[in-house]
């Protein structure tokens, strides 16, 4: 039986309701849809709560899924909306806690990704306000234009742009900050 | 602010989390799991009131059926006995027995 053959009997038997195959299923993708809820999420218990909401709803609508592209996007797609949905009931706005300016200086990307951490990485997306991460998340990790966003969230494209700028230039000053720290230490040591 | 930086933030944390991958607490899979348990049960439900409203309809249709053929048969009888009248028997000792008596 080829891989193919088995991925598809695991799909029939979650949509025939075998919780054996729904566990293997969830075993299977959880831990790379975990990260992505992380990426929307302010802590690790929101994102289990979109985790938890997504994969309820993955093995509701399984039998709608087509095998027509991956089926790892799919669930994704439907992380995605579920963090979307939650943002949305939730609608905090342009909270931004803050930074104090950073000391301009001269990294390179490479440079930066190899010296802070993915936990840091994920922690300073974290700490955007729910419509600046949101709208970071869509446009850099799902690749979204901003009349797409705009749509999804219900607001103007100008908002949108506006919103990814201001999570950049937070951004920004997130990893200028965690650098110094980086060279601090160097420099102790 | 580092130009470069600026165009190239995106790409940081692209860069960075790409195939990032975290394990939630078994906490998840057991709610998971609870919450389908209790589809199971809400769907059986909806299926038994489905069975039961096929067996309302069952009943009242039954009913009507039955409505209908008791009105057929007196309407039936009450034809007959307008279409053929039943003759009264003569009673012993009446005026009409004494007429044909005589």
């Amino acid at each position: 039986m080829d891989s193919l053959e088995k991925f598809r009997e695991l799909i029939n038997g979650c949509i025939s309701g075998s919780r054996h195959s729904q566990n293997h299923l969830y075993k299977m993708l959880a831990p790379n849809m975990y990260a992505v809820c992380l990426r929307y999420s302010k802590n690790r218990e929101e994102a289990e709560e979109i985790l938890q909401e997504g994969f309820i709803r993955v093995f509701g609508f399984m039998h709608q899924y087509k095998y027509k592209g991956s089926f790892e996007g799919w669930v994704r797609k439907i992380m995605v909306n579920c963090a979307l949905q939650k943002y949305r009931s939730k609608k905090e706005m342009h909270v931004v806690s803050n930074l104090d300016n950073a000391i301009v200086e001269e990294y390179g990307s490479e440079d930066i990704i190899s010296r802070i951490s993915v936990k840091e990485l994920l922690g300073m997306i974290q700490q955007l306000s729910p419509a600046y991460r949101t709208i970071f998340n869509l446009y850099v990790f799902e690749g979204m234009k901003h009349r797409e966003i705009a749509k999804h969230l219900g607001i103007s494209e100008g908002t949108s742009k506006s919103n990814l700028s201001d999570a950049r230039l937070f951004l920004k000053k997130a990893v200028f900050k965690s650098m110094q720290i980086v060279d601090q230490k160097i420099n102790e040591g | 602010m580092n130009e470069n930086l600026h165009d190239d933030i995106d790409d940081i944390f692209k860069k960075g989390l790409e195939g990032h991958t975290d394990l939630p607490t078994e906490e998840v899979w057991d709610h998971i799991d609870r919450s389908l348990d209790k589809k199971k049960v809400i769907s059986i439900s909806r299926k038994y009131n489905k069975l039961k409203w096929a067996a309302a309809v069952l009943l009242l249709f039954s009913i009507g059926m039955a409505i209908y053929n008791i009105h057929l048969h007196l309407k039936n009888k009450e034809l007959v006995d307008q279409n053929y009248p039943q003759k009264k028997l003569p009673v012993p000792g009446s005026k009409m027995n004494n007429d044909l008596q005589h």
